[in-house]
């Protein structure tokens, strides 16, 4: 009897505990979704806008089955040297990234492992910088990118980006949380402070560099002001200035803009589909690969 | 367009624009010595030749049939004249456009003409970084031929003109005749008309007062009904003067509007959208809006468009746009070439193509005798009528404090109609603000 009523008990709680599993899950699918929705709808309408006729674009409700007005892509295309903005942007976001992975991994461990005079001011002098609005600084920076020879040039969209506060920040915070005795045990080896960061330090930051690549990576793909300013001709200009052509003193050609919009964002996105991972895990995971 | 056009525009550009002001006050008033230039050749205009010559002409016609249009024009010009290369450097809108001039006037490499608005040709003038235009306009034929209106907004507060007309306009009134058969001929009729056609889900207006940074074409709306009321926002001076009767009635009228489900709030054209979507029964707005309106309806309805309505001390309008200034660093030979081409562009057959294409208005009489213009007006008679205003229609006084003072307004006219103040206590607020913004200025 007593080993027939705790069967039937565990067998009720096992019943019980999976059909608050299977709620649970149920939670978290339709609370996934919502957000996904969140997130998906705008592109969905940026893809409807695109195809739609133009008196259509502003009714309401939205025509949900578009006019499939294909021509607004060729207009959109007509409209810029895309394949020279792109070109333009991808050469600058990649060399923005390298040079943003290269300061802010060596600030980074210098102000996390290496031990100078200064180094908790300097940290606060570089933190600082944060504190300045860029819109404030434009025009000393365009008096200074005159006079250095830099204006209209891949320079000025390159090297001032090339160190990012943020990046710096990160991978500080990345590396205090590192054992001590790994840096003890490979200068017991021998090994120098860049041997150290770059065969001890670095591999164990990737998912970090990840996380500052991709944001420094959007931050330049996604520039706007700077390189508006700081350049005059369409050789050198990246792609987000080409969607301005869309924008008038009046008003927007909205199917225009939303069709080179999707043919502009879609690389970012392929971009962040392969490596959404690292993203995640750089955001998410840093105590994870201390542990390690 | 209007001044505060740039402001609806996406964006941080006219807070960016804001942010740098004082930076580029200081750098411009630095740089200004250096045109010991601009006062010699001032006094008189450089004798023509045909030496070959390149200028710059940075402006804000980025897009769509006015980009299309200038390109056109300009090189028509330079069939007309090989000897002169025009380089169009063209801005995304006003408030990049402003930065932009700013930063090349302080790095002491200004283009060598510009599209401005009157608030940044005061900076510039007394700055001497721009060159007065009254030896250039005394040997213009056209110049005699433009309307009143626009040759007062070429001049600044000395009484000397600084600019050259270019995209100028004034504000009107589309309407779905659907909902609207005939267009209001007086504010109240106007009202009257938004409250009945404001049933089903229809907000008869949508404006866009902009921001305190920022202010847009709800706040030009509403500085357009105060005077109207018979109290212009500004003394011609620029001294604002927000408590007066006109001003309060004029925001308590749109509080009311908003009150009876009449009047809606939004940003980014929000009354083009609404009449495009068929949820608006009006957009006030420029002339120059009248293509993207005709897109936005796209044939679904008729579209009317009219002149504004009318106030008890008649009708009201503000004239908007930007004219061209000349900078000083230019040699003679730009400076030439410069005039040459400007006067090229306002020239009665250039202007017609013009206003044919992007809607903006004609600034001389003997535009309106073009056969190009005629067949325009023909299909859009209401053309006819806005240029009627440009004698009488006004732009915001050429102070640089105004479009901050504005800025207040639009904050106003925000907290008002959503009801957080009152008129009285909201335009105070603003009047203060404005009077501070004044008096740092001055």
């Amino acid at each position: 009897m007593a080993t027939q009523a705790d069967h039937s008990v565990s067998h009720g709680a096992v019943k019980a505990q999976g059909g608050r599993r299977r709620w649970s899950l149920s939670v978290r699918m339709l609370t996934a979704i919502v957000v996904a929705l969140v997130f998906l709808i705008p592109v969905f309408w940026m893809l409807l806008t695109s195809v739609s006729a133009d008196g259509d674009i502003f009714t309401f409700p939205p025509k949900l089955w578009p006019a499939w007005d294909w021509s607004n892509y060729a207009r959109a295309w007509n409209a810029s040297p895309w394949m020279k903005y792109f070109s333009n942007t991808v050469l600058i976001a990649g060399c923005v990234v390298a040079l943003t992975l290269a300061t802010s991994l060596l600030a980074g461990f210098a102000f996390a492992v290496m031990r100078f005079r200064g180094r908790g001011l300097m940290f606060l002098v570089v933190m600082s910088v944060m504190m300045v609005p860029q819109t404030v600084l434009l025009i000393p920076n365009f008096i200074i990118a005159q006079q250095l020879g830099w204006y209209d040039t891949y320079l000025i969209q390159i090297i001032p980006w090339g160190a990012s506060v943020f990046g710096i920040f990160l991978l500080r915070q990345f590396f205090v949380t590192l054992p001590r005795e790994l840096f003890e045990a490979a200068e017991l080896d021998g090994a120098s402070p860049l041997r150290m960061l770059f065969s001890v330090a670095a591999p164990l930051a990737a998912p970090s560099l990840v996380l500052v690549g991709l944001n420094s990576f959007m931050g330049s793909w996604n520039s706007f002001v700077w390189p508006y300013i700081m350049t005059k001709s369409d050789s050198v200009r990246p792609i987000e200035v080409g969607l301005q052509a869309f924008y008038g003193t009046e008003g927007t050609d909205w199917t225009g803009l939303c069709a080179a919009v999707t043919f502009t964002t879609l690389p970012i996105i392929v971009l962040f589909l392969f490596l959404q991972k690292y993203f995640v895990t750089g955001a998410y995971g840093t105590q994870g690969s201390v542990r390690g | 367009m209007s001044q505060h056009a740039f402001s609806r525009r996406n964006f941080m550009h006219a807070a960016a624009a804001t942010s740098v002001m004082a930076a580029a006050a200081a750098a411009l008033t630095a740089c200004g010595g250096g045109s010991s230039a601009a006062s010699t050749s001032s006094q008189s205009v450089p004798a023509d030749s045909n030496e070959p010559a390149t200028i710059v002409f940075m402006e804000a016609m980025s897009s769509g049939a006015q980009k299309e249009a200038l390109a056109k024009m300009t090189a028509d010009f330079m069939a007309k004249y090989p000897n002169i290369k025009v380089d169009l450097q063209e801005q995304p809108d006003y408030g990049t456009l402003q930065t932009k001039i700013n930063a090349q006037a302080a790095a002491g490499t200004p283009p060598t003409i510009a599209q401005v608005y009157g608030n940044w040709a005061d900076e510039f003038a007394k700055s001497e970084v721009i060159v007065p235009l009254d030896a250039y306009v005394a040997k213009s034929d056209d110049y005699k031929n433009f309307y009143d209106g626009i040759k007062a907004d070429l001049k600044l507060s000395d009484g000397k003109t600084w600019m050259w007309p270019f995209n100028k306009s004034v504000v009107v009134q589309y309407y779905n005749s659907t909902m609207v058969p005939e267009a209001p001929k007086t504010w109240d009729d106007f009202a009257a008309a938004a409250k009945k056609a404001s049933t089903n889900g229809v907000v008869a207006l949508a404006i866009d007062p902009g921001s305190s940074s920022g202010p847009a074409g709800g706040t030009a709306m509403f500085e357009i009904l105060a005077q109207a009321n018979g109290d212009a926002v500004f003394a011609d001076d620029g001294t604002p003067q927000f408590t007066k009767d006109g001003v309060v009635k004029a925001l308590d009228y749109l509080v009311d509007l908003k009150k009876a489900g009449a009047l809606v709030l939004g940003t980014k054209y929000p009354g083009q959208v609404a009449l495009g979507g068929g949820t608006g029964a009006f957009d006030i707005s420029s002339v120059a809006s009248y293509p993207f309106n005709l897109k936005a309806v796209g044939g679904k309805f008729t579209m009317g468009v009219a002149g504004l309505p009318s106030g008890p001390k008649g009708t009201a309008n503000q004239l908007a746009g930007t004219n061209i200034a000349l900078f000083a660093k230019a040699t003679d030979a730009e400076k030439a070439a410069a005039w040459k081409y400007m006067q090229f562009l306002t020239s009665p057959e250039q202007m017609a193509y013009w206003v044919s294409m992007t809607g903006y208005l004609p600034v001389s009489k003997t535009t309106l005798d073009v056969q190009t213009f005629k067949d325009y007006a023909a299909k859009n008679a209401f053309v006819l009528e806005a240029t009627k205003q440009l004698d009488n229609a006004k732009s915001l006084p050429s102070k640089s404090w105004v479009n901050q003072a504005s800025g207040s307004l639009a904050q106003a006219l925000t907290d008002a109609v959503n009801g957080t103040s009152s008129s009285k206590d909201a335009l105070s607020k603003a009047q203060d603000a404005a009077t501070k913004a004044m008096k740092a200025a001055s």
